[in-house]
């Protein structure tokens, strides 16, 4: 498998420190001055913080689900006891101190504080670890090159995605090094286009077995030589593969050729062993290894059968000498994605690719139909039946003289992609509880579903429920306000995703609309009093936006009516900028407003009963005079105690007796509810004061039981006569000619 | 020489301006940039090539571990020319034994050769090797005298089997010597004719 130019083969010996013994399976990191490999001594609460700053990219939190979602690609991993245990408290959040051996930070350096990202220094993320001499981590941490590159959550073009990188990076911090294995996250290179190694494969799960592994592990060990001379074979990548044709573990030889595959399940295997050279190398290793590449790929004769933790010694296996063939280059984008139930079209770059040479996968039930070979690219199709198991499969081309070579874990097969299309509600709480509906296609079980900075796994106690191939249904937890894609990511990585599909924020909350009804011609001022009144808001009244509305404070709203069909009442629908919304309710009435003049005069004893003169107009002889009701709401205050209807204009009033002080006066007709209200209408002169010389006890004072009637009353009260009239009044409309 | 220079120039201004349209994909180990040669002069502020004499880690009242290097410089592509040089790379080992790995980052050798592109020094003196373990070669010599560059970090030398002398390997990470000087030459000539730097992070597409 190597560039044909070469002429002659290659040994490597080491320089300086070479790691004995046999390699365990996958690639350890380890103290470059040691040899010793890296390790946390206590694996299963790795302690993990995402700072809550988070990307300069990403203004909707989701960094946090994205980074989450890479820490629980390890957390899932089976037969391993390591785990990260994320602190979510916000004083830990908000440190930045990455460096403090306190903190294992995951931190987008914005500004290069790290110094590692000067300009010009094209590294896109690093993961810095302490260590003792024996190879006990004692810090480890995650930094994004914030300044210079450009991060995604959603896929956005020529951006790195957070959760690819992150995944991979997490590898390191557990101690895990390159993999020669094409599809894994551990493999070496990455593109703006990559999001599959947000999954693991068997490999990178085989590696953290290997490190950490949880009860007895099954294993294969044996030893690499060269058919010609016996030798051991540095550094050859051995690989099993299970019985269905999937990647099941592999392993870097030791210098002597001596190598164990781990944390292999029970099973059935074949086993072979290739050089690492392309498309990962030496290079791709850190310091220490010894590596050789000038061999053929070669198998096992017959494969092995493994039981629960059995460690089982499979002798040698003797490899050929070098070929001239070589498939898969670092800049083809790894895994391939094969789809279940599809055909998917793909290219590969390599040497010695000609005409006459075969491409298969071990899996007999993928079809690999090759149609172009150019001798430095071959192109395939890749045809996955629709029940295919999961997992990465290998790539094999032989070529017309019979010449092997194999690149393994090259294609991921996955489900279909996950679609989107419809969410409902389309808006809720900010802090939660809404019952959400996404319909689409694809869904697996097994899926998570992102909103915002909140993840839902399916099922999990709190997370969502794949209840069919179409439906996922969730609960909303509290959600940073804004507009949130609802993405659905399937257990291979790939996700699917509606834009802006969900408005998360602060309701809008409706106590009061004062008054319940107006002239239908428009230009009543309602009060609505509540919370949560953002400005810019809309208010709809039987869904027709008002124009003139003005947010006096987030409590407190001035509506000025447009005007409209007589009846209701009507839905008064009050709609935050982010989208939620609050609904109350409004009439239109035939009869104008009630409106208040002046009162003389505009004062007296505290005791009452003075007959004093209200003018106004559209004044009405069931008009009711209340003193000292809310202005804002037209509860509370005392009725009058006698109102004499005078005419349109006028009324007189005999004043109840009051606190001292200045206090409001409010005039509502008895029949619709229209009112009318001056804030500081009347003054009590002589009494004493109850609250330091404001002495109106509004509210307080008892009540009469037309007082008791609330707005919220007065809707329901005026509902069936405005109903009636309603009706009345398209029955005439309806019999007219 | 003025129209060889225009040429190189417009040459030099067509990468540029059409770098962003391709995919621009990375080798991580940290995760970085994967570059070519006249990328990593574009992105360097010092290319050298010398002999590493000494190395010490040290311990920064931070908390860092990094490594100072004495190289006798025997070229200096980029960079103020200084034949003894004292270099500080992030991460290394103290002398008790605890280290600080930065994934990917080369770890010179004492002895070693090599030809390093590396970023400005920070204002603590220390520098990064451009792209990670791309931005250092090991010099290594054949025993006919005759020089290879080696682009890894697995400290082996590359032998030939039958004759025992150090021989060509997998293109893509063993160049010739003098091959990849010239392409360090001609980098460094089109980034002088393009003219004074305004910083190296203006150069990428994906920066």
């Amino acid at each position: 498998m190597k560039d044909p130019r070469r002429k002659r083969g290659l040994v490597a010996t080491a320089l300086s420190l070479l790691v004995m013994g046999a390699a365990m399976g996958h690639v350890r990191l380890h103290n470059p001055g040691t040899g010793a490999k890296l390790y946390w001594s206590n694996p299963t609460a790795v302690s993990i913080v995402i700072n809550d700053d988070g990307s300069d990219n990403i203004e909707d939190g989701s960094h946090e689900t994205a980074l989450r979602n890479a820490i629980d690609a390890w957390n899932g991993a089976e037969g391993t006891t390591a785990h990260f245990a994320e602190n979510t408290t916000a004083s830990q959040q908000a440190r930045t101190d990455w460096a403090s051996s306190g903190v294992h930070l995951l931190y987008f350096d914005e500004d290069n504080s790290s110094g590692y990202f000067p300009p010009g220094s094209g590294t896109v993320a690093i993961t810095p670890l302490w260590f003792y001499g024996g190879g006990a981590i004692s810090d480890a941490d995650i930094l994004f090159n914030g300044g210079g590159f450009q991060f995604t959550t959603s896929a956005q073009p020529g951006r790195f995605d957070i959760q690819d990188v992150a995944t991979h990076e997490l590898g390191h911090v557990l101690g895990l090094d390159h993999t020669g294995v094409a599809g894994a996250t551990m493999y070496p290179y990455v593109d703006t286009t990559v999001i599959l190694h947000r999954s693991l494969s068997t490999d990178d799960v085989a590696g953290m077995r290997d490190a950490y592994p949880e009860g007895p592990q099954a294993s294969l060990t044996g030893r690499i030589r060269r058919a010609s001379s016996g030798m051991g074979v540095a550094g050859a990548w051995v690989t099993a593969r299970d019985s269905a044709g999937r990647l099941a573990g592999a392993g870097l030889a030791s210098a002597d050729g001596s190598f164990a595959i781990l944390g292999l399940d029970p099973g059935t295997y074949r086993v072979y062993a290739r050089p690492l050279d392309a498309p990962v190398s030496s290079g791709n290793m850190t310091t220490g290894h010894s590596i050789v590449t000038d061999f053929e790929p070669g198998y096992y004769d017959s494969p092995f059968a493994l039981t629960a933790g059995e460690a089982r010694a499979i002798g040698n296996l003797d490899v050929g000498v070098d070929v001239a063939l070589s498939l898969g280059r670092s800049s083809d984008n790894f895994p391939l994605r094969g789809v279940r139930g599809a055909t998917t079209s793909h290219s590969l770059l390599g040497t010695g690719l000609m005409p006459g040479s075969s491409l298969t996968s071990p899996d007999s039930g993928v079809t690999i139909n090759a149609t172009v070979w150019s001798g430095t690219l071959v192109r395939f199709t890749v045809s996955v039946p629709p029940g295919a198991p999961l997992g990465h499969i290998d790539l094999e081309v032989v070529d017309a003289a019979g010449n092997l070579c194999v690149l393994p874990g090259a294609i991921q097969l996955t489900p279909p992609m996950p679609t989107v299309a419809t969410v409902t509600p389309l808006s809720g709480s900010d802090s939660g509880g809404a019952s959400m509906v996404i319909k689409g296609a694809n869904f697996e079980p097994g899926a998570r579903v992102v909103v915002g900075d909140r993840i839902y796994e399916d099922g999990v106690l709190g997370g969502c429920i794949v209840a069919d191939n179409s439906t996922i249904l969730l609960t909303t937890k509290a959600t940073l306000p804004g507009l949130h894609d609802v993405v659905v990511i399937d257990a291979s990585g790939i996700e699917g995703r509606q834009a802006d599909a969900f408005t998360s924020a602060a309701l809008p909350v409706v106590d009061s609309v004062f008054p319940p009804s107006g002239m239908r011609s428009g230009g009543t001022d309602i009060i609505v009093r509540g919370n949560n009144f953002a400005q810019g808001l809309q208010v709809l009244i039987d869904g027709a936006l008002q124009e003139d509305v003005v947010v006096d404070s987030v409590e407190r709203l001035i509506i000025r009516t447009n005007g409209g069909l007589e009846g209701g009442p009507y839905v008064v629908d009050i709609t935050n900028p982010g989208g939620g919304s609050a609904q109350s309710a409004f009439a239109y009435v035939r009869p104008t407003d009630p409106v208040i003049g002046s009162l003389f005069p505009a004062s007296g004893s505290t005791s009452g009963g003075s007959v004093i003169t209200l003018t106004g107009s559209h004044l009405t002889a069931d008009t009711q005079v209340v003193f000292g009701a809310d202005p804002d709401t037209g509860i509370g205050g005392v009725m009058a105690d006698h109102v004499a209807f005078v005419n349109a204009s006028t009324l007189e009033v005999t004043v109840p007796s009051g606190g001292g002080g200045t206090t409001s006066v409010l005039v509502r007709r008895g029949d619709t509810g229209q009112a009318a209200v001056i804030a500081a209408g009347y003054t009590y002169e002589g009494g004493s004061s109850s609250g330091g010389g404001c002495g109106a006890v509004i509210g307080a004072l008892p009540q009469s039981p037309k007082n008791a009637l609330s707005n919220v009353l007065w809707i329901v009260a005026l509902a069936p006569i405005l109903l009636l009239k309603r009706r009345a009044h398209v029955l005439v409309e309806t019999a007219r000619p | 020489m003025r129209i060889s220079l225009t040429l190189v120039a417009l040459i030099g201004l067509s990468t540029l301006v059409l770098r962003p349209l391709f995919h621009q994909p990375a080798v991580r180990a940290g995760t970085a940039l994967r570059m070519e040669v006249n990328e990593l002069v574009e992105r360097a502020e010092l290319v050298v090539e010398g002999r590493i004499m000494s190395a010490r880690g040290v311990e920064t009242e931070a908390g860092m571990i990094e490594t100072e290097y004495q190289m006798q410089v025997d070229r200096t592509f980029e960079g103020e020319d200084i034949v003894d040089r004292t270099l500080r790379l992030p991460g290394g080992i103290l002398e008790d034994g605890r280290g600080l790995l930065l994934v990917g980052l080369p770890r010179l050798q004492v002895g070693e050769e090599a030809l390093l592109f590396l970023s400005a020094a920070s204002s603590t003196g220390v520098r990064m090797p451009v792209g990670l373990s791309q931005g250092r070669y090991r010099i290594l010599r054949r025993n006919d005298g005759s020089r290879l560059m080696v682009r890894d970090q697995t400290d082996l030398g590359l032998v030939d089997q039958d004759s025992g002398h150090v021989a060509e390997a997998d293109s893509r990470h063993v160049r010739n010597y003098a091959e990849l000087i010239a392409e360090v030459e001609a980098a460094v000539v089109r980034e002088d004719a393009l003219g004074p730097r305004t910083g190296a992070s203006t150069i990428s597409g994906a920066e």
